[in-house]
């Protein structure tokens, strides 16, 4: 259950920080999420994981509604990137956004480590 | 690990990470920033609308505006109060082209580098020490303000900054996201800025440097025989001119007579000598004669030669292939304002179109009107010896902006004549109409609203650059053409060659400064408005123009030395000239016609060349089977086109290169197309013919032989011996580029049909220019237009209107316009958003 709860939080904070402040956003709700979770593994892990998934998540569902379709071939092209390659866009922003989140959790977790 | 190393191992990691991705790494925008699927590269731009209907306040209206968007992406924009208009196509225009505007505006502005970085800088460098900036500025600022076109400028700015004000950067164009910037608020004299863009494209031209060095070379009895001054062109676009124009406009005055029909090879060559440097690079020596000057075709019938006894009108501007195209396409009503048409991003009014009353659309005039000066700087550069004077000239220190480096230092030099420039430590001053005038703001506003032949010339007298042939049309069946702009009066002398500013016989009385937007910068001044080359309801019944030579022989004025080839002029009078009356739809076939009299002049020339001839190859007599064949039509699938296109292309270069190789190994400039077209058809044996490095004496035949036999050789090397796949359009295609040359944000290669001559031109071999427009108006009740823009609405890579007018386009088909007066009167089921702009 205290497992459940962390995940939840962990998922609230870093689609909100997300949402709201883009990368910053993600590093700050992975900070928070690593305190949650009392751990700087398990905060690296748990936060990086969760704003990945977030932006790819994101990510894909743009592209598959349509509008991003175009978007994504065009900046595809721009790397030479041809037909399924152009999905490592998506790839690389979840990358860019695990690291985000993930180095968060870390410093979260560690923080908390540190002041128990 | 201690306990700080915990914190701060992963705190400086985070930090730096953090740091990292949100800054610009060679070149890149930052990837924080991009690859955010929230507000970067796959967030759509505010003009990809999902929502069909919503709307907008702004307490800059004063009622409200309805837009709906058809399938095409056209608004059909219904104001309640007039004034309202210009701020919905500034809105819809900042929507759909914002980047395009941006880049004009920065483009003028010499701010291009600050966003692009240095390989901007010589182009911001060419549009600030030109002039270009300055005088667009000028223009503004002796705006009568009352005029209610500036009202309208003024409205139209807020409507661009009310769709700017209500962007986040998740919201920006995709290209804005690339290079890393935000809009730029809109300024009232950005649409200044447009036109003086425009004029760049379509009147910014000069052959004098070349001609310079040509004279330098070459015995005036040559220069005569092939870059002929005065001659006569078969297709005027005014024919009757003279039957309309009394006598007293010929020689109005005794100053008018150094301009009549003078000869400037009988003049001597400038007294100060010097090595000019061509002061532009867009084109080199060789092709200055037929340099890529943007043309035009628009022609139109009366009532008495329509078929349906209602006059037509036929317009394909032709410009440089971009995406997204110059063109938006737009639909406007208001009380005492109904208008369909283009507009150019920028600017409010439509350019080319039709309203309830008249139809009008533009070509362009192709005089000349920049002319060199050679003066004198004195060491400190600040004072120029003019005239046996010495003037101060105003000078400004400026630094341009540019991304990732130090800003630059320039210095913009203004004389009395216009901007100075140096090139090879030569230093010039420039006169181009471009940098005085400054009324067209106005212009189109007024056309618009014109009902008749006098208020449509009555707009135009504001026209000054780049000079245009508006064609017209109404609504009794009346048709005209007016040239319109400023034609500067001058020698001959003063057009061709490189004039010297303090050699007493080129002298020139003093005039005014250039920055008080006088009229009088060429000795002469100008042709006045009512004097311009113009018709009314000619006796032909047509009216006709395609960039060539205005006027029939005896004109007293001269303006310029090389227009473009008559032949497109000559095939429209050879269409509408027939004995049957004329339909929309021969409107439409005409122009999508893609005959060539060139080739029909021509190919003759290469069966007769080959008619006694004996033991040619099997490659060739099949070629010559193909040419024989061959309707002279430039189909992309034939392969007749290849053969006589390769061999044209060949015989141009393989006649001229061998007598105009100079010493230093540079190409001087070839004479114009025309020139070698005559010298084929009445002088088969012209000693210019003859390779002067060969000792045989050739003449035409022979040398036809020879180079087809090349040309054919050369096509099957690269296409092989099977000549069913040596198709036109195997080589011959369009390209249109993004403006960031964005690989795969363009369109092409496609195979295309025409050719330099046809009426659907479609020049070279890799086809950068040609229609950027097809628009063909019927004026009866009710009115009939068709229309088909290159590209589409959006200037959004990616949208769906970004390109989805272009197959339609490429196929030669065209869209039924809606002309709807009422919203109520526009098919629903075409409708596929509302936008509601209130006050």
């Amino acid at each position: 259950m205290r497992n459940a709860q962390q995940w939840l939080l962990a998922i609230l904070f870093i689609v909100l920080g997300g949402m709201l402040f883009g990368v910053a956003g993600l590093a700050l709700a992975g900070i928070i999420t690593g305190w949650f979770s009392n751990s700087r593994k398990r905060g690296f892990s748990m936060a990086g994981l969760v704003a990945a998934v977030f932006w790819g998540v994101v990510g894909v569902a743009k592209v598959l509604s349509g509008q991003s379709q175009p978007l994504l071939s065009l900046t595809a092209s721009l790397l030479k990137f041809t037909g399924l390659q152009a999905w490592l866009l998506i790839l690389g922003s979840a990358l860019l956004a695990f690291l985000a989140g993930g180095l968060g959790g870390w410093l979260g977790g560690s923080l908390r480590q540190v002041k128990n | 690990m201690n306990k700080t190393l915990k914190i701060l191992l992963p705190a400086i990691l985070l930090a730096g990470y953090l740091f990292v991705i949100h800054r610009p790494l060679a070149g890149l925008p930052p990837a924080a920033k991009f690859f955010d699927p929230l507000r970067g590269f796959l967030q759509p731009a505010a003009g990809f609308s999902s929502t069909p209907s919503h709307e907008m306040a702004n307490a800059a209206l004063k009622g409200s505006v309805k837009i709906l968007l058809d399938r095409r992406g056209v608004p059909h924009v219904f104001a309640e109060r007039a004034e309202d208009l210009p701020f919905a196509v500034g809105y819809l225009h900042a929507r759909e082209r914002l980047f395009q505007m941006e880049l004009i505006v920065r483009s003028v502005k010499g701010r291009l580098a600050e966003v692009v970085g240095e390989a901007a800088l010589p182009s911001d460098r060419f549009f600030l020490q030109n002039g270009f900036r300055d005088a667009a500025e000028r223009a503004m600022q002796v705006a009568d303000r009352a005029h209610p076109a500036y009202l309208a400028l003024e409205k139209y700015t807020a409507g661009v900054n009310s769709f700017i004000a209500q962007l986040t950067p998740a919201d920006y164009p995709l290209e804005f996201k690339l290079l890393n910037f935000a809009p730029s608020r809109w300024e009232l004299h950005n649409s200044s800025y447009l036109l003086k863009y425009m004029a760049r494209q379509l009147a910014w031209h000069s052959s004098e440097l070349a001609f310079d060095r040509l004279r330098r070379a070459f015995a005036p009895k040559v220069l005569q025989e092939l870059f002929p001054v005065e001659e006569t062109c078969p297709a005027p676009i005014y024919p009757g001119l003279f039957r309309e124009v009394p006598m007293a406009f010929r020689s109005p005055a005794p100053l008018w007579g150094n301009v009549i029909r003078q000869n400037i090879w009988q003049q001597n060559p400038p007294a100060r000598g010097g090595d000019y440097a061509r002061l532009e690079s867009y084109f080199d020596d060789r092709n200055a004669a037929d340099s890529p000057l943007l043309g035009s075709n628009n022609w139109a019938v009366g009532a008495a030669k329509s078929a349906s006894g209602f006059s037509i009108l036929a317009s394909d501007p032709h410009l440089s292939h971009n995406l997204p195209n110059y063109w938006y396409e737009v639909d406007l009503h208001a009380p005492g304002v109904d208008v369909y048409g283009m507009t150019l991003p920028a600017s409010p009014d439509v350019i080319l179109g039709f309203n309830n009353d008249m139809a009008w659309g533009p070509t362009n005039c192709g005089w000349d009107v920049l002319d060199y000066y050679k003066i004198d700087l004195d060491s400190t550069g600040q004072w120029a010896n003019i005239e046996g004077q010495k003037e101060q000239l105003q000078i400004s220190a400026e630094e341009i902006p540019v991304k990732g480096k130090a800003p630059e230092e320039i210095k913009i030099r203004w004389s009395r004549i216009g901007p100075v420039v140096n090139r090879d430590n030569v230093d010039y001053a420039m006169r181009w109409t471009g940098h005085i005038s400054g009324g067209e703001w106005r212009v189109f506003y007024d056309v618009n609203r014109a009902k008749n032949f006098s208020d449509f010339s009555s707009a135009l007298k504001n026209y000054g650059t780049p000079a245009q042939n508006f064609v017209y049309i109404d609504r009794q069946g009346n048709v005209g053409m007016y040239s319109a702009g400023l034609m500067p009066i001058k020698t001959a002398a003063l057009a061709l060659g490189h004039s010297d500013a303090n050699d007493p016989a080129q002298a020139w009385p003093g005039s005014p400064r250039a920055d008080q937007m006088i009229t009088d910068i060429w000795p002469e001044g100008f042709v006045p408005f009512e004097k311009l080359p113009h018709a009314f309801n000619p006796p032909e019944g047509f009216v006709e123009s395609a960039n060539q030579k205005p006027t029939p022989d005896h004109y007293p004025i001269f303006y310029n030395w090389n227009f473009e080839a008559p032949y497109r002029g000559m095939r429209i009078n050879e269409l509408l000239s027939a004995d049957h009356k004329i339909s929309l739809d021969d409107m439409k076939a005409a122009q999508l016609d893609v005959h060539s009299v060139v080739a029909r002049l021509l190919t003759p020339v290469i069966l007769e060349a080959f008619a006694s001839s004996n033991g040619a190859s099997s490659t060739i007599t099949a070629a010559l089977d193909s040419l024989r064949a061959w309707n002279f039509n430039f189909r992309a699938q034939l392969v007749a086109p290849a053969i006589y296109h390769t061999f044209y292309e060949m015989f141009k270069e393989g006649i001229w290169a061998k007598h105009f190789q100079a010493a230093d190994g540079k190409t001087f400039m070839y004479p114009p197309r025309r020139v070698l077209l005559a010298l084929v058809a009445e002088q088969p044996q012209s000693k210019w013919f003859d390779d002067p490095k060969t000792p045989p004496v050739e003449n035409l035949q022979n040398r036809v032989r020879e180079i087809f036999a090349t040309s054919v050789s050369s096509l099957r090397d690269q296409y092989g011996k099977d000549m069913s796949a040596w198709q036109y359009g195997r080589y011959h295609q369009l390209q249109a580029a993004h403006p960031l040359r964005l690989p795969n944000w363009g369109f092409g290669p496609a195979p295309r049909d025409g050719e330099d001559f046809t009426l659907n031109v479609a020049g070279g071999k890799d086809v950068t220019h040609g229609p950027s427009q097809r628009l063909v108006v019927e004026m009866g009740n009710p009115i009939r237009a068709f229309i088909v823009n290159f590209g589409g609405q959006s200037g959004h890579p990616g949208s769906p209107h970004y390109q989805d007018q272009l197959d339609e386009w490429l196929a030669g088909k065209y869209f039924e316009v809606r002309f709807a007066a009422r919203p109520e009167d526009l098919p629903k089921e075409e409708i596929e958003e509302t936008i509601t702009l209130k006050p």
